[in-house]
């Protein structure tokens, strides 16, 4: 039994490359809508892929602001006007914010260091070198004077900002807190997992037998989190309840995941004890699935170690195959649909899925839209290097 | 090329990464297991061998292999579909 407050999302905001807002985001990845084409920001004559899921042209804002700051400005403004967060209500001041990402603000520095002479003496673009500005910024644009946090636990950030908001509202030293990921698609990105051979030459194919690598995505996504019983007072709509949560180290290779998935296991099994929820109580699987060799059959080896017996009957989705791997935003992203996933009961289909892989023995959603009702869900995220964050989402 | 010169390249280049003596590496000793490689040395190795050989190698075929016979073998296989850049 747990006496900590239980945990509510009040408001969502999403912008990504399938869609900006919730609807036309819910919408795409429901219909199994593949947002990776050939890059238009970048030079990929160099590189083994050409593609990626870029933001649409016509949501980029002024490119002498980085474009994870616009998009964590955005999708925190989204999420409190979802939540009708209103200064009479709660106090803004103890209001927080708290964003995770992988890049950060280093896609517009890098830009800035290659950029004219003209370009580098400008004091508005030096001041961009500061990752904690994707914190920072929404919370001077909407007047958040609460806990301010950037967290950098790699791809699992999204999912770390989830914890660090609960926990922040449980210890009182906030009201409300703005939480999720904001990150762009970087030359320097391209170049890492190129050099690692891991970008997918076509598409991203999860869990699938053919399943070549990944490719990038960008995004962001951002939730207002409340007390229940704060939110209930001031007659919010719960979106869903954040139930638990676990953040582990592989502690095992600078990039491989530890090959008996001891990590993955370790931060589930915590996170659904945190939850205080049985495996078996588990419906849903939001997995990690970057579409590499190595991530997909540890995860799937994982799930499997976790669920036991459930796990044949516990579909899977992988939004990666739609977006990309959006970095720090991808299990903020993941987390939406999640929360929508349980909202509707229909599970997005991992798109590009053709082939089984005896190695990645899950029931995965291929094809269309799986309508299932959804009360517990868990999502993954395992960051590059073992850096590792679970979070167990429940119905309102 | 033929098979012995580029069982050397890749005694001596593995030889580097893993600070061992050419000698000391067995053409079938498992890369893993008995070399003690890693997935980003296995890669090292990897890429050292397309700048020495100017051909472009498979990677996944290459993270699947476990013995310097077999690397070498799907290094042979590339020469001979590949032109040399």
């Amino acid at each position: 039994m747990t006496r900590a407050p239980p945990i509510v999302v009040t408001g969502i905001g999403v912008r990504s490359p399938l869609g900006s807002g919730v609807d036309a985001f819910w919408d795409a990845a429901l219909a199994g809508v593949v947002a990776t084409r050939p890059l238009a920001r970048f030079d990929t004559e160099r590189l083994s892929s050409d593609r990626g899921g870029e933001m649409a042209p016509s949501t980029l804002g002024d490119d002498r602001v980085p474009l994870a700051v616009q998009l964590a400005e955005q999708v925190a403004a989204d999420a409190v006007a979802d939540a009708a967060l209103s200064p009479d209500a709660v106090a803004f001041e103890r209001v927080g914010v708290c964003i995770g990402t992988v890049m950060g603000t280093r896609p517009a520095v890098e830009r800035w260091l290659h950029s004219d002479p003209a370009a580098q003496t400008d004091p508005q673009m030096a001041a961009w070198a500061d990752p904690a500005l994707l914190s920072r910024a929404p919370a001077r644009a909407l007047g958040l004077g609460g806990p301010n946090c950037v967290v950098a636990t790699g791809c699992a950030a999204g999912n770390s900002a989830f914890a660090w908001g609960a926990e922040a509202l449980r210890s009182g030293r906030a009201d409300a807190m703005v939480v999720g990921g904001a990150d762009e698609i970087s030359q320097a990105m391209l170049m890492m997992f190129d050099s690692f051979r891991l970008l997918a030459p076509d598409v991203v194919r999860p869990f699938d037998a053919a399943r070549e690598g990944l490719l990038l995505g960008e995004g962001a996504a951002a939730f207002v989190l409340e007390r229940e019983a704060d939110a209930r007072a001031r007659g919010a709509l719960v979106h869903g309840r954040v139930l638990g949560w676990a953040n582990v180290a592989d502690a095992f290779h600078v990039t491989s995941p530890h090959p008996e998935a001891r990590g993955a296991i370790r931060a589930m099994r915590r996170a659904l004890a945190h939850a205080d929820v049985e495996a078996s109580a588990v419906d849903h699987v939001s997995a990690h699935g970057t579409g590499t060799p190595a991530n997909d059959a540890v995860e799937a080896r994982a799930i499997r170690d976790v669920l036991g017996g459930a796990t044949d009957a516990v579909p899977v989705t992988a939004l990666k195959s739609l977006v990309g791997h959006a970095q720090g935003a991808a299990s903020a992203l993941e987390a939406a649909a999640c929360l929508l996933t349980i909202r509707d009961g229909l599970v997005p289909p991992v798109g590009n899925y053709a082939t089984r892989d005896p190695a990645c023995d899950l029931d995965v959603v291929a094809g269309a839209a799986r309508a299932v009702p959804v009360e517990i869900a868990l999502s993954n995220a395992f960051g590059f290097g073992g850096n590792i964050e679970c979070v167990v989402f429940g119905a309102a | 090329m033929t098979r012995e010169r580029v069982v050397t390249l890749l005694r001596e280049l593995l030889a580097d990464i893993v600070e061992l003596d050419p000698a000391q590496l067995g053409l079938d000793q498992d890369l893993i297991d008995d070399l003690d490689t890693d997935s980003l040395q296995r890669l090292e190795l990897m890429t050292e061998v397309e700048h020495e050989l100017g051909v472009r190698l498979d990677a996944r075929a290459w993270r699947e292999a476990r013995t310097l016979n077999e690397l070498t073998e799907l290094t042979l296989r590339r020469l001979a579909e590949a032109p040399s850049r």
